[in-house]
């Protein structure tokens, strides 16, 4: 147990966005921000983000974690949030960060869709000295799709067969009508379409030269390729995909591993 | 070489995607995978992709039914009718 965590809330938008800042165990020689991901993916991550700060700190990287509006703890509704409010966020535990770490290099670290965000706010905040990616959304509107298909095997598996297909719910959202539960989670019509138009491309000239992608378990060869052509480093780590692996809880030793082989190697490759 | 056979493939596949503390072999052909295996709705959608990348096949909306995610067999008969509706076409 660390007993250095410090919680706060980050003030975004008017709203309290709860964080917990890690100290490094001494002086820290860097300083990370890290974004989680969107909906359930979030909560069966979310050991995994507490274990890799307290490693990082006995690594002397300091962290500052925090739960976008309308997550966690976090005030906001989940349903009227939008990745344009989302950055916003980013940017205001961003300022806040560089105000406990006046001196120290400053990074980004997402997971999955936050993961993305964190590409998309190196436009906006700077300077980011590196910028962590662990599996990312490469292209909005394919994991969109990716993730209304897991939808239907949920349907499936409840039901015994899907009821529906992804063109007519895509066709409902487009149309701004109603929103789709993702694990409960409501998708709106303004966040499928902010999700869709994402595209890790496009943040390619805002990043830092430190920019290193992670996959684990196994390698993509979309994210291979992808990496490829953005001239970005690319690793892998030995884990179970840790957003979806609710059975999954990763302790002290997999928060080393991930501090090692999956945050530290990218901070230093300058 | 005998090829192998599919049943077996899927089995692999099961054991590696879903991290199964278990060999291959120790699955049979009937063992029921919600029931025996604890495959849930998360670990079904892994089989998905990992049949559709190991076997080349591409899975609609309208297909999916339950029936054929009962078993290694079942998938397996699911996997051959794709196959074969891919080959014929």
């Amino acid at each position: 147990m660390s007993l250095s965590d410090e919680v706060f809330f980050v003030l975004s938008g008017g709203l309290k966005l709860l964080a917990v800042f890690q100290p490094a165990n001494d002086r820290a020689r860097f300083g990370i921000l890290m974004v989680h991901p969107f909906g359930e993916e979030k909560k069966c991550a979310h050991r995994a983000f507490v274990e890799t700060a307290r490693a990082l700190a006995r690594h002397g990287v300091a962290s500052l974690r925090f739960d976008l509006r309308g997550c966690g703890d976090s005030e906001g509704d989940f349903g009227e949030a939008t990745v344009r409010s989302w950055i916003e966020d980013v940017r205001a535990a961003w300022g806040v960060l560089r105000e406990r770490l006046p001196d120290a290099p400053l990074g980004l670290l997402g997971l999955r869709l936050g993961a993305t965000l964190a590409s998309r706010a190196c436009r906006d905040v700077g300077p980011v000295r590196a910028l962590v990616m662990w599996q990312p959304i490469v292209e909005g509107r394919a994991e969109i799709s990716g993730e209304l298909r897991r939808l239907l095997v949920q349907e499936m598996v409840s039901r015994g067969r899907a009821g529906r297909r992804r063109d007519e719910i895509q066709s409902r959202l487009e149309r701004g009508e109603g929103t789709v539960a993702l694990d409960g989670y409501p998708l709106t019509p303004a966040m499928y379409r902010d999700i869709c138009a994402m595209r890790l491309s496009d943040d390619v000239p805002a990043w830092p030269a430190c920019a290193g992608i992670v996959q684990f378990g196994r390698s993509s060869p979309r994210i291979e390729a992808f990496a490829r052509e953005a001239r970005c480093r690319l690793g892998i780590v030995a884990l179970p995909p840790i957003w979806v692996r609710s059975d999954f809880i990763p302790g002290p030793s997999a928060g080393d591993l991930l501090a090692r082989e999956a945050v530290l190697p990218f901070l230093d490759a300058e | 070489m005998a090829a192998e056979r599919i049943e077996d493939t899927i089995k692999k596949m099961m054991v590696e995607r879903l991290f199964l503390k278990m060999k291959p072999e120790d699955i049979g052909d009937d063992t029921l995978l919600m029931e025996d295996l604890g495959v849930d709705s998360v670990s079904v959608f892994e089989i998905v992709v990992g049949l559709e990348e190991v076997f080349g096949v591409t899975f609609e909306d309208d297909e999916f039914d339950i029936q054929n995610f009962r078993t290694p067999r079942s998938v397996a008969d699911y996997v051959r009718r794709k196959l074969a509706s891919r080959d014929g076409a």
